[in-house]
């Protein structure tokens, strides 16, 4: 794997954590907003 | 919630395709000491554009604060913080990388490079700030008081490119062909939305937090209250039945 390749591959990895980390924090709004409705 | 779902996905996918471009599709540069680091500014000029973009939003949300008093400009005031704050970190980190190929060292004390770095620590100090004030209202006060003074060092940062001494260029003296304009753009643009986006969700997570615990702060009060009022009838009663036994 030459440097700009893995550069790519990085990068994409970051980009799928930020994927995860966004889809976390939207279930965690989902959950507060149901607990919000039941108190 | 759904703004926030279609600004994540649209910019997910327009940073997506200028990383492709950047890394993979774009030749290298005609300039033998950069090669292939010219690069960095494809992840280096989106960060500190977007940084500037988010302490700027945190400067409006301060002084609409100020002037209405509502806790969500305050929340929206410090999330927008968080994010220039990583942000600008990133911009850091990645001109200092350049720096060492381009100017031959991680760290040369530039106008630019100082002073952002002093930005960095404003915006450090005003979570350090957040944090060592417990009342509510005080902090947001505060805060929004000391992040107008520091918005100060954003246009200090930009102007200190045009210091006579500066290795960092200008925007006037960047030469930027079209492929790597629109890359650069689809980039900046991709993550203004990933900001956006970013705002909107923990902003909506910090809202409906501060609501839960204020709910939960009337629910104790209201306990204390009716177990007091028992206490005091308990009381009362216990005073009848010894007058009755009198």
């Amino acid at each position: 794997m030459d440097d700009l390749t893995a550069v790519f591959v990085s990068s994409v990895v970051v980009l799928v954590f930020l994927l995860a980390l966004f889809l976390t924090t939207f279930m965690k709004v989902r959950d507060l907003e149901k607990r919000l409705k039941n108190v | 919630m759904r703004i926030s779902l279609v600004c994540f996905a649209i910019g997910f996918v327009l940073v997506l395709l200028a990383v492709y471009n950047a890394t993979i599709v774009l030749p290298e540069s005609a300039n033998p000491t950069l090669k292939n680091n010219y690069r960095i500014i494809f992840f280096h000029l989106p960060s500190a554009i977007t940084s500037f973009l988010a302490f700027t939003t945190t400067l409006i949300f301060s002084i609409l604060y100020l002037l209405r008093g509502k806790a969500e400009y305050d929340i929206y005031a410090s999330t927008s913080a968080k994010a220039g704050v990583f942000l600008i970190s990133s911009a850091l980190i990645s001109g200092s990388v350049w720096a060492k190929v381009a100017w031959g060292s991680y760290w040369n004390w530039d106008p630019r490079e100082t002073i952002v770095l002093i930005l960095w620590f404003v915006y450090a100090g005003y979570f350090a700030l957040r944090v060592s004030i417990e009342d509510l209202e005080t902090k947001a006060k505060n805060s929004a008081i000391y992040s107008i003074f520091g918005y100060a060092v954003i246009p200090l940062s930009y102007l200190s490119a045009y210091i006579g001494f500066s290795l960092h260029p200008t925007t006037s003296e960047l030469k930027i062909g079209v492929d790597v304009g629109l890359t650069l753009g689809m980039m900046v643009f991709g993550f203004i939305l990933l900001y956006f986006a970013f705002l909107t969700l923990e902003g909506r997570v910090e809202r409906i937090i501060l609501l839960l615990e204020e709910i939960k702060e009337v629910e104790e009060i209201e306990e204390i209250k009716v177990f007091e009022e028992t206490k005091k009838k308990k009381g009362e009663d216990g005073s009848d039945d010894e007058e009755n036994e009198k």
